[in-house]
């Protein structure tokens, strides 16, 4: 068993790889365990700690990478970006899920309204609400890409694209 | 008694799923391969995989069931299942994959750095599991049962022999193809009825969908009963009947029923004239409080409540996903944290789409096919509704005092009679029904 000291360095290791940006950390894991079969063929079957620790020093991206302060703040940086985003995003599909019961439960004459026949519930649950979700979907995918790109941008000027 | 298109339609789909799976039996080899498909599987594929996983029987037959019997509140179950799916692209998906686990508790694990963690997420995984895997089990063996008088075990061990092959020889990449495949066939299979049924109703009156408006027969119908059942009038009616309607034996004599609850012993014969209201058996009866047209889920609280019931609904729906570990292991092979987050976009675009065909199949019931609504079992709509259409786009919506012949335009295989008849169906939806668990008590995937 690992000592409690190993247990933090772990627990601290994967909360970067989990907010890091970068796109390498998944592909790590492989590296690390086709580079252990190699050796003797051994099969990592169950998740290991260290393939956290693994995948963080793979990175390659300088400062980021050798774990100094200025590279935590640029990782801490991107994550509250990206939360940010996340948390934006959320509370706009939040208040317009939300809000229909309230606004049918106020105005009774909009339970009633009708469109071309069908009743406006009929129309905006089962349907109308659906274009919704995908365009809050669309925006959130569009600019999460972003904050990616220009971190990458900024902590890696020459253009060794991560997602080669 | 051997229902062979029905036999032939499931052997059929048995066969494709194992073959399908068998696409992945050459690529795993080692545990990346296993566990996670190599990490390789791109977007659209996944999303279509985890949609299969996530649309099941509930989905395909409970809220189109759900939506005729208690009314376009019941459109929130579908509303919630896909924004469930936007909550966990904002939330889980792109961080979840980037993290590199295999599966849920690696993640707690190695996130928390807690054994105790992972043990415990651990069982919750499988306490989550066996209560997907039960009804299947369930479904698979009265299934068979049915169709071919095999004892019910049979069908349970079939299906976890061809399971557990398919995953044993194909591991994830195996099921990724399976599930994906699933999704495009259920798609087919509720939506290519439910257009086909669109045109062929064409332009009519929709005075079933009207507000407050109580359901009425939009052509002279006989119903006839095959099981004894207790009914409700909306409002006073005359019917021919022949057989027994409150204790009274009638032999073709015309009746003035008052509004109000009847009994129909098995064998009787309703002849209701068109315009008159369409009788409701006591699973349909909503209560006094809402109407068909109510925005509000009043499902378990029986009426009281209905802002209530609905906000729970949406909670309960829109965060669930994020707790599915069947679901959530599937981002594992995404190649990285951006092909997670196309991935669940594309999915709400999937789920979406599928969604709306519940809701036509419905309407369409409400306004062409409200006899339905004598039966008990709501979640045999989807089944029944193609019946009256069987003879063609000219006679759609005549033919309901026809006998049932054979099932030819089924959206599964399993038999549907006609829908008149609104009883004798049951058998065969029991099995479908019962792969997902009742859809009224419990809608979950």
């Amino acid at each position: 068993m690992t000592s409690p000291a190993e247990h933090g360095a772990t627990a601290q290791h994967g909360a970067t790889a989990e907010d890091g940006a970068t796109a390498q950390h998944g592909a790590t894991a492989e590296d690390g365990a086709t580079a252990e079969d190699g050796a003797r063929r051994r099969k990592v079957v169950v998740w290991q700690h260290d393939q956290a620790r693994l995948q963080h020093d793979v990175i390659g991206l300088g400062d980021v990478q050798s774990d100094t302060v200025y590279g935590r703040l640029l990782v801490r940086s991107l994550t509250r970006a990206q939360l940010g985003l996340s948390l934006m995003c959320l509370s706009i599909a939040l208040a317009v899920i939300a809000s229909l019961p309230v606004v049918m439960a106020l105005l009774p004459s909009a339970r009633k309204a009708t469109v071309a026949g069908l009743p406006l519930t009929l129309v905006i649950l089962g349907a109308g609400i659906f274009p919704v979700l995908m365009a809050v979907g669309w925006f959130y995918n569009r600019q999460a890409s972003q904050l990616e790109a220009r971190f990458i941008d900024l902590v890696d000027p020459v253009g060794r694209r991560l997602d080669a | 008694m051997l229902n062979v298109p029905a036999v032939a339609a499931i052997a059929a789909v048995t066969l494709l799923t194992v073959a399908v799976g068998a696409r992945g039996v050459r690529i795993a080899r080692t545990p990346d391969d296993f566990l996670v498909a190599a990490r390789e599987v791109p977007p659209g594929l996944n999303a279509a995989a985890i949609s299969g996983e996530y649309l099941s029987a509930a989905s395909f037959l409970g809220i189109a069931g759900l939506i005729v019997s208690q009314g376009l509140g019941a459109l929130w179950y579908s509303v919630g299942y896909t924004a469930g799916y936007l909550v966990l692209l904002l939330l889980v998906a792109a961080p979840l994959r980037r993290f590199g686990a295999y599966t849920i508790p690696d993640f707690a694990e190695g996130r928390f750095a807690s054994r105790g963690l992972r043990r415990a997420t651990t069982g919750l995984v499988l306490i989550i599991g066996w209560f997907y895997l039960l009804p299947q089990m369930k479904g698979a063996g009265i299934t068979l049962q049915l169709l071919l008088g095999t004892p019910y075990w049979v069908g349970v061990v079939a299906l976890g022999i061809v399971v557990s092959a398919n995953i044993a020889m194909g591991g994830m990449k195996g099921v990724t193809f399976v599930q994906c495949f699933q999704y495009w066939l259920k798609l087919c299979a509720i939506g290519i009825p439910a257009l086909v049924l669109l045109a062929a109703a064409g332009h009519g009156s929709t005075r079933n969908l009207s507000p407050d408006g109580q359901p009425v027969f939009s052509h002279r119908t006989t119903v006839q009963v095959q099981t004894g059942t207790e009914f409700k009038l909306a409002r006073p009616t005359t019917v021919r009947v022949t057989g027994t309607l409150d204790r009274t034996r009638l032999a073709d004599q015309t009746v003035h029923l008052p509004a109000g609850m009847h009994t129909a012993a098995s064998g009787a014969a309703m002849v209701f004239a068109a315009g008159s209201p369409v009788p409701a058996s006591l699973s349909m009866i909503q209560p006094a409080s809402t109407t068909w047209d109510s925005p509000f889920l009043t499902a378990g609280t029986d009426g009281a409540h209905p802002l209530l019931a609905t906000y729970g609904v949406i909670i309960a729906t829109l965060f669930g996903a994020l707790g599915l570990p069947h679901i959530l292991v599937r981002f594992y092979t995404n190649p990285d944290g951006g092909a997670a987050r196309r991935t669940t976009l594309i999915v709400v675009v999937l789920l979406s789409t599928f969604y709306l065909f519940p809701a036509v199949l419905a309407v369409l019931t409400r306004l062409r096919a409200p006899e339905l609504y004598l039966s008990k079992d709501p979640d045999s709509v989807v089944l029944a509704l193609p019946c009256p259409c069987r003879a063609g786009p000219a006679s759609f919506l005549v033919r309901w005092s026809r006998p049932a012949p054979s099932p030819l335009f089924s959206p599964l295989p399993l038999a549907c009679s006609s829908a008149s008849q609104a009883r004798c169906h049951m058998t065969s939806c029991a099995a479908v029904s019962a792969r997902s668990g009742s859809a009224r008590s419990l809608p979950g995937r």
